[in-house]
């Protein structure tokens, strides 16, 4: 499984020719170079598929609360890759029994691109408060956890 | 069979929040049992996945197994209820603003160009003891029986159909406060979205869920798109206009030549880690294109996690599984717990192909702290 450390905002513009390079060999994730390089990773011998994590960009929801966003490439062989929210969510099931904790985080920018006989590429931004916290899965692999705060993330 | 009351709006800044109280005496009592627990389990067959509609027996999932009006009833007409109570609404100058307002909504389901539907008023009003009977005339109004019978509700709407799941009337009651508070444009849109909402009942759309994303308009400060407001039949955080997943109901009921060959179809089911059912989660397509993703339909899956999720639109689409997160307009005992992490896969929709997927599995720990 490729590693990496995690970066920091304002990463290279290098993201978009590691995505091409990666999904047209098909083969391991390439690792990106520069002084911040995303969060990478997801692939081993038997798992067939990768993902990006590049923070992007730091905003405000409202007058007080800083939001952070993360631009999430994933490429898959298997139509069965997910990615789960681990966190942020908001409200508690203990408090109203109406009502379950709610997602903290606002996806947006999607795009999807069929890359080969068999592969997809996926790519959509995730703005969140607080920790953003995925787990991307795919049939027959370990899950990857995905962990990222304001200016970095990190499997 | 006749006269099942759905889908009351509640007091609130929309219809969504609030309680209704029992009402004695009357057929609509069955659906204050509703609220406390087990009515609109009645529409709900033993292996239905649409709940968004009101079905009948449980020959199927789709909807076209649902209540609704046979294909010459077009136009359906409303008659407006004649009494009092409109002079109470100070945003309406008189009883022809009322009358254009009204229009104006149902013109918003007219207008849904994949449905066949198309609602009308009448020329003659009807008096108010026309209302939530069964005499095969439809009205929609502000009515008295909220003060009279001391109903907490902005507004309900009520079905007679037949045995064979056609509607034969609806008859719609507004709550004459609902639109007391607030500016003029807060108490017009606030109406909007009510009417819309009944509306959408007596055209046989039950209630969805909210989107498992919050609506934050604050959010444009920070160069988002993507957002989904709420479907105004997802008894949740509506605004005053017809959302994608409401127009796709209603057209999945009465749909315009092509319109089912033109979308998409899946079907599948939604597991837990150890293998149990996740049941009555939520499916939500997000409709990719080049022009961006929209909110489309939704669907919930029965007891055995088993859903069917109708009218997508052909193109890449991301399926986002949740648990019902506003659960006050759906009323599955013991369910109410129900709790998984939302998450994101995604399939192509082709045009006219009904696709079963692979087994959903869906996590628990939902909002664990860390």
């Amino acid at each position: 499984m490729t590693r990496s450390p995690g970066t920091r905002a304002g990463a290279p513009p290098l993201l978009g020719v590691f995505i091409a390079l990666a999904v047209a060999s098909g083969a391991g994730a390439a690792e990106p170079t520069g002084e911040a390089p995303p969060a990478s990773g997801g692939q081993t011998d038997a798992c067939d598929f990768r993902f990006v994590a590049l923070p992007t960009h730091e905003g405000y929801l409202d007058e007080r609360r800083r939001m952070s966003r993360v631009r999430l490439t994933l490429w898959y062989a298997d139509p069965g890759t997910s990615v789960s929210l681990v966190r942020p969510y908001y409200g508690s099931a203990h408090g109203d029994v109406n009502t379950l904790p709610r997602p903290l985080a606002f996806l947006s920018e999607f795009s999807s691109v069929r890359s080969g006989a068999e592969g997809r590429l996926q790519r959509f931004s995730i703005s969140f408060l607080g920790e953003l916290e995925l787990a991307i899965r795919s049939p027959g692999c370990p899950p990857v956890p995905l962990r990222c705060d304001e200016t970095t993330c990190s499997e | 069979m006749a006269g099942r009351p759905v889908g009351p709006s509640v007091v609130g800044s929309g219809p969504g929040e609030g309680r209704v109280r029992p009402r004695a005496g009357r057929r609509r009592l069955s659906f204050a049992v509703a609220l406390t627990g087990c009515g609109l389990a009645a529409f709900v067959p033993a292996r239905g996945g649409a709940y968004r509609f009101g079905q009948i027996g449980s020959a199927g999932w789709s909807a076209e197994n649902s209540i609704r009006w046979n294909a010459s009833a077009w136009p359906v007409r409303f008659r407006l209820l004649e009494n009092e109570n409109l002079a109470r609404q100070e945003v309406f100058a008189d009883a022809t603003a009322w009358r254009e307002f009204v229009t104006a909504a149902f013109d918003q389901w007219n207008a849904v160009p994949t449905s066949e539907a198309v609602v009308e008023l009448a020329a003659e009003a009807a008096a108010q003891d026309a209302a939530v009977d069964e005499d095969g005339v439809n009205t929609i109004g502000f009515s008295s029986v909220f003060e009279d019978e001391d109903i907490l509700a902005a507004g309900f709407a009520s079905w007679d159909y037949s045995d064979d799941g056609e509607f034969r009337s609806c008859d719609v009651e507004l709550n004459p406060e609902v639109a007391q508070r607030g500016t003029v444009p807060e108490r017009l849109d606030r109406l909007t979205a009510l009417v819309l909402h009944e509306v959408g009942h007596c055209l046989g759309l039950l209630h969805t869920v909210v989107m498992p994303m919050p609506y934050y308009r604050t959010l444009s400060e920070v160069d988002l798109t993507g957002f989904f407001p709420d479907p105004t039949m997802s008894y949740g955080r509506d605004g005053p206009f017809l959302m994608p997943d409401d127009m796709v109901g209603v057209s999945l009921l009465y749909p315009t030549p092509g319109f089912r060959a033109a979308t998409a179809s899946f079907s599948g089911t939604i597991v837990f880690e150890d293998g149990t059912a996740a049941r009555h989660a939520y499916v939500q397509a997000v409709e990719i294109s080049e022009e961006g993703a929209r909110a489309g339909p939704g669907a919930f899956a029965d007891g055995e996690g088993r859903f069917l999720l109708e009218g997508v639109r052909p193109g890449s689409v991301m399926l986002w599984v949740h648990p019902m997160l506003v659960l006050s307009a759906h009323h599955f005992p013991g369910e109410w717990a129900l709790s998984f992490q939302d998450q994101w896969l995604w399939a192509d929709a082709r045009a006219g192909a009904m696709e079963e997927l692979p087994d959903i599995r869906v996590f628990r720990g939902r909002g664990s702290a860390r």
